[in-house]
């Protein structure tokens, strides 16, 4: 009994051991691919951070669109740059211990990731020119918040697009959402075109 | 009011004499030389496959380069001012040594560097003898020695010319510019000789004003030497290939005048010497008319007699300029006043290069335009620069000082707005390569994944 569990435990040990060694030169290369794409990094950074600093991005992009962001255009740059080399090295890694089946997932993943990222870009650039629309134009409290809201609508309709809800919860949704943005617009439309004429509409019935 | 140590003008005749006879043994070798070595690169370019733009293309280069070091000086005047002995015959042999060289490289890009190494030497050296005559001399005895001088070079510039046909003739083919070359070294390292001579300890010494009192008459001068410079490059570009291919004349009448003019230039150098400005302003009016002369002569013997009154007036033209920076010497100081002139004539080579290559087979418009040069310089003589000027000085003075203020703005902003297109293309340039490099990194995902 006591010789079976040795011998189990030494087989255990023996195919860990196996796996191990067999798993050494991929670790090995692993470990050169982190340390390269870390260099690449650091390089990519750093000449990066040079020439943007020569383009003076910030400063041009303020200058010609009047809109004043709430982060660094450079830094993003870089930060998008950086993210491309570690999703090629993460490929690279997941090639090397997983093989190609698991390529396919990763693929997901990565669509997946850009779909999510292209939200926050999106929710990014709605609120900033948004916030700009709301400083270049002088807007009144209430039309403030109703563009707020729509622009809630519109964000949430998005989010809803890379939930794990089933599809038909997602299509009903998106749809019921596309509605209600259709109609305030149709609403807020038919009130800012004829809000005159319809106030003295109801002044008259009033008085009548 | 700033000073300078006139060690040789003060008094000490003997001292004085025995450097103007220097100075003058120096020119008559350094003619011979430059006749033997200068005087016949262009056929040597020629005999080794280069064509007219080839050789064009080797004066830019060397003219730009000298223009460069001329500038760098310029900025940095107290390399002059440091071992002035030491630098003026290393340069001055140096200078000679290129030039056995030269003869010994075929490929034409090796051709080019060597000779703008040359050039570079030359401008050197040119800036060193300006700087040690005008360091030396007061006004009356530079204009004596550059007078002598001139005289001299163009003496020995024939007797170059001389000798280089002659070889040119009978030597055999091979190694025939090697012995050509060399022997000019030789003759050019003779002077060199002579030039270690020249006691130029007092040099040593020499300051230079941290601001020129009057810039606008160094302004108008350098302006008016440049443009002037400028016709006479152009003049020698055009003429001839005028004379032989539009009026058909033969060779022996083009070499003709080359010796006629050099003639004219070593008698004019005697007689214009001891003349005043507004004596030099004549010869300056004539020669605007030497290009008008040129293009409605149309016998081409005649155009011997042209080149000798061109070469005649335009001597003439040459001293304004040149005892101009002699008179402002006294408050610009020798330093600033050589590597000025150096740059001067730099310039005006590095401009009329391009002229010529451009408008050099248009006869008409390019004597049109030599026309304007020298009537250009004639105006700018006549009314910006006070000690040539035909309106009383005080309102050449204003002029001259309004010149100046508007081109110093001129320049301002044309600096400014070249900086900013020049930084604009930067900063797209560097965007674009950000952009790009991002652009590859997402490919190289994107074909990875897909």
């Amino acid at each position: 009994m006591t010789e079976d569990i040795i011998r189990i435990i030494r087989e255990i040990l023996a195919q860990m051991a196996a796996e191990t060694v067999r798993l050494i030169p991929k670790i090995f290369v692993t470990l050169v691919v982190i340390l390269l794409t870390a260099l690449v990094i650091k390089m990519i950074n750093f000449s990066f951070r040079k020439l943007l600093k020569v383009a003076r991005l910030d400063e041009a992009f303020e200058k010609l669109s009047g809109i004043a962001l709430p982060f660094s255009l450079s830094n993003a740059i870089i930060w998008v740059a950086d993210l491309g080399i570690a999703l090629i090295a993460s490929y690279g890694i997941v090639n090397i211990f997983l093989g190609a089946q698991y390529i396919q997932l990763f693929t997901e993943g990565i669509y997946y990731g850009a779909r999510v990222l292209s939200i926050i870009a999106l929710t990014l650039i709605i609120f900033t020119l948004f916030n700009t629309a709301i400083e270049k134009v002088r807007v009144e409290t209430r039309l403030k918040g109703y563009m707020f809201f729509i622009v809630l609508l519109l964000v949430t309709a998005m989010l809803v697009d890379i939930t794990a809800l089933s599809d038909p919860v997602k299509n009903a949704l998106i749809t019921g959402l596309s509605l209600g943005v259709g109609i305030s617009i149709g609403v807020f439309a038919a009130w800012f075109f004829f809000h005159e004429y319809l106030d003295r509409r109801f002044a008259e019935k009033q008085k009548g | 009011m700033f000073s300078y140590l006139k060690v040789i003008g003060m008094g000490n005749q003997e001292g004085l004499y025995r450097f103007k006879l220097l100075m003058v043994l120096e020119a008559l070798f350094a003619g011979v030389y430059i006749s033997l070595t200068r005087g016949l690169f262009v056929i040597f370019l020629v005999s080794i496959g280069y064509m007219v733009e080839g050789i064009s293309f080797v004066v830019l280069v060397s003219s730009f380069a000298s223009l460069v070091i001329a500038s760098v000086i310029y900025k940095r005047p107290s390399f002059l001012m440091r071992r002035v002995k030491f630098k003026l015959v290393f340069f001055h042999a140096l200078e000679r040594i290129t030039w056995f060289f030269i003869p010994l490289i075929r490929h034409s890009l090796a051709v080019s560097l060597i000779y703008s190494l040359y050039m570079v030497f030359s401008s050197v050296l040119s800036i060193f003898l300006s700087f040690t005559i005008y360091g030396l001399l007061n006004e009356v005895e530079i204009k004596d020695i550059t007078a002598k001088r001139s005289a001299v070079m163009g003496i020995s510039n024939i007797i170059g010319y001389g000798i280089g046909i002659f070889l040119l003739a009978f030597l055999p083919h091979e190694n025939k510019f090697v012995s050509i070359f060399s022997l000019g070294t030789l003759l050019g390292l003779f002077s060199t000789v002579l030039i270690s001579f020249v006691d130029v300890s007092s040099l040593e010494r020499t300051g230079f004003p941290s601001r020129a009192e009057q810039p606008e008459k160094v302004f108008s001068a350098s302006f008016f030497f440049v443009i002037l410079l400028l016709s006479g490059n152009l003049f020698g570009i055009v003429w001839t290939p005028y004379l032989m291919n539009e009026l058909r004349g033969a060779d022996f009448i083009a070499a003709s005048m080359s010796l006629s003019g050099t003639l004219a230039s070593i008698t004019a150098s005697l007689v214009w010497s001891k003349r005043s400005f507004k004596a030099l302003r004549l010869g300056l009016v004539l020669n605007a008319l030497g290009p008008l002369l040129v293009w409605f002569v149309p016998v081409p013997e005649y155009h011997i007699g042209v080149s000798v009154f061109t070469s005649f007036t335009f001597t003439a033209a040459n001293f304004i300029g040149t005892f101009l920076f002699a008179r402002y010497n006294e408050w610009f100081g020798a330093v600033k006043s050589s590597i000025l002139l150096v740059i001067i004539s730099n310039l005006a080579q590095l401009v009329s290069a391009p002229i010529g290559m451009a408008f050099g087979s248009n006869y008409g418009l390019a004597f049109s335009i030599l026309f304007l040069a020298k009537a250009l310089a004639m105006v700018l003589a006549a009314i910006f620069i006070p000690e040539v000027a035909v309106i009383r000085e005080d309102v050449a003075r204003t002029y001259s000082r309004i010149l100046y203020k508007n081109s110093v703005v001129g320049y301002r902003v044309a600096v400014e707005v070249s900086r900013e297109t020049i930084l604009g293309v930067f900063r797209i340039l560097a965007l674009s390569i950000v952009l790009a490099t991002l652009y590859l990194i997402y490919r190289t995902l994107l074909l990875l994944i897909t």
